[in-house]
């Protein structure tokens, strides 16, 4: 295994360390960080006329990385 | 003819049930029906490979199907929408950044300029986790996950 291939393996795992790390401080009491489901609902809330383009961004790159990762 | 007391008593949909029908909303989304609907789902995702076209198959009708229920609206929430985010949302800057850099370096260097020594994308260290059935099977179930979390927002 080579050297870029480890540090690429370390950084994602630090990457999905920090989000878990945002989130769990996110869900404490009084904390005045959103969480995920606070960015996704904001998100999700923009809408042009009658287009829930929010919904239709956030569930499409759902979708997306459904797709990506389970599928391609 | 249902009477008006039956009606009256289905009218009233709790939260973060599925709406089938406006006249007569059936309750789908209650974790007895929902948790092992999910799990036959991620049990099934589980024998379909990638790069195949049974699990194209499977992610457009599965994903297409839950995406249309969520754009219509089709589940009710159970919490008020998030109308303005305060300016501690930047601490989600260091997470997204950071994962946007990894995945451009890892996506330039990997797939573009193929350099001598390996940088693969997040995707492409997955491909060998997810060859693995429970593995497969966990992830896929907590992509359904994500999903009811998002849409009952």
């Amino acid at each position: 295994m080579s050297v870029t291939r480890i540090a690429s393996f370390v950084a994602f795992v630090v990457v999905i360390i920090a989000v878990v790390v945002v989130e769990m401080i996110a869900r404490r009491e009084r904390s005045r960080i959103p969480t995920l489901g606070d960015l996704a609902s904001f998100v999700m809330g923009f809408q042009m006329g009658r287009w829930p383009i929010g919904r239709i961004g956030v569930l499409g790159l759902w979708w997306w990385v459904g797709w990506h990762f389970f599928a391609r | 003819m249902r009477s008006s007391e039956e009606l009256s008593k289905r009218a009233s949909v709790g939260a973060g049930q599925l709406i089938v029908s406006p006249s007569a909303p059936i309750t789908l989304g209650r974790p007895a029906v929902l948790l092992p609907a999910g799990a036959v789902l991620a049990a099934i995702a589980g024998f379909v490979p990638s790069f195949s076209w049974q699990a194209n198959a499977f992610l457009i009708v599965i994903g297409g199907g839950l995406f249309w229920a969520g754009v219509a609206r089709a589940i009710s929430p159970v919490a008020p929408p998030v109308r303005r985010l305060p300016a501690a949302t930047a601490w989600w800057l260091i997470p997204g950044l950071g994962f946007a850099a990894v995945e451009a370096v890892n996506y330039v260097y990997g797939t573009v300029l193929r350099a001598e020594y390996a940088h693969p994308t997040l995707s492409l260290m997955a491909d060998p986790l997810l060859e693995r059935y429970l593995i497969r099977a966990t992830l896929f179930g907590a992509w359904l996950a994500a999903f009811w979390g998002m849409v009952r927002r």
